[in-house]
């Protein structure tokens, strides 16, 4: 089950045992990292809209790369929060997750799944919305943005999912 | 008398004594979690009833406590201690 096969999953394992920060143990505290993770997440579909409507400009360039550039760091300094707070249930690999935690990310990833295919629908709809708006105008600029919001979407999905479902935490101290 | 039959509220329920059987053997949440090869959180979300065990977690559990499954789980409340009811 949690056996560590390198050392660096030792160390991943160490890491991910430590207790999860206060304000985090609470559910409220949680989901306001969820929150955070998705205004992290809405940067990427800022920039996707502008690019939409001003590409190829270099407004569209600039708001791009400050909205990705911004989603990015702040992105990655969240979504690393919710690994810990999560105990790695959906990066870590399945032979260091036991039971409860292969449940959950199964479960977590079966909720993504079926967020995806909504957020598929409403790209698909973003996209004929865009490109009948302006005539058969689609910048290839704005695809590509477009692709890198939905593929950002979809791999921070998992982790939303398990952190906004996650149930409080046993505080270590219960043993002494 | 027959028993009561488990409504559709507590089906999902499992109810159990882990943590009565681990004070009793002074055994500590990340001890148990350990023998069994699971998370500590794990032990103590089973102790909190906010998860129910696999059979084969089950059988390990009542195996580390060297007592028969229906001691540490059961479907139904265990009785509380000094309750006449039993």
């Amino acid at each position: 089950m949690t056996t560590p096969r390198t050392k660096r999953e030792e160390r991943l394992l160490a890491v991910l045992q430590t207790e999860v920060p206060g304000r985090y143990a609470t559910q409220n505290g949680r989901r306001n990292l969820v929150r955070a993770g998705i205004a992290c997440l809405a940067l990427f579909y800022v920039s996707t809209v502008v690019c939409w409507a001003l590409a190829p400009s270099d407004t569209a360039m600039y708001v791009t790369l400050a909205c990705d550039g911004i989603g990015l760091v702040a992105g990655a300094l969240v979504l690393g929060q919710m690994v810990v707070v999560t105990r790695g249930t959906t990066r870590l690999p399945d032979h260091l997750l036991d039971e409860r935690q292969a449940l959950e990310k199964l479960r977590a990833h079966s909720t993504s799944h079926r967020m995806t295919v909504m957020l598929l629908f409403a790209a698909l709809f973003g996209i004929e919305l865009g490109m009948t708006s302006d005539g058969d105008h689609s910048p290839s600029a704005a695809v590509v943005v477009t692709f890198v919001a939905l593929l950002v979407t979809v791999a921070a999905l998992p982790l939303l999912v398990t952190t906004w479902r996650m149930p409080d935490p046993i505080p270590d101290e219960d043993d002494a | 008398m027959a028993r009561p039959v488990p409504t559709d509220k507590d089906k999902e329920l499992v109810h159990n004594r882990i943590a009565v059987l681990r004070a009793e053997r002074g055994v500590s949440r990340r001890e148990l979690a350990t023998a069994l090869g699971v998370h500590y959180q794990t032990v103590g979300y089973l102790e909190r009833g906010e998860y129910s065990p696999s059979l084969h977690l089950a059988l390990q559990i009542a195996e580390y406590f060297e007592v028969p499954v229906e001691v540490v789980f059961s479907l139904r409340p265990f009785p509380l201690i000094g309750s006449t009811n039993l």
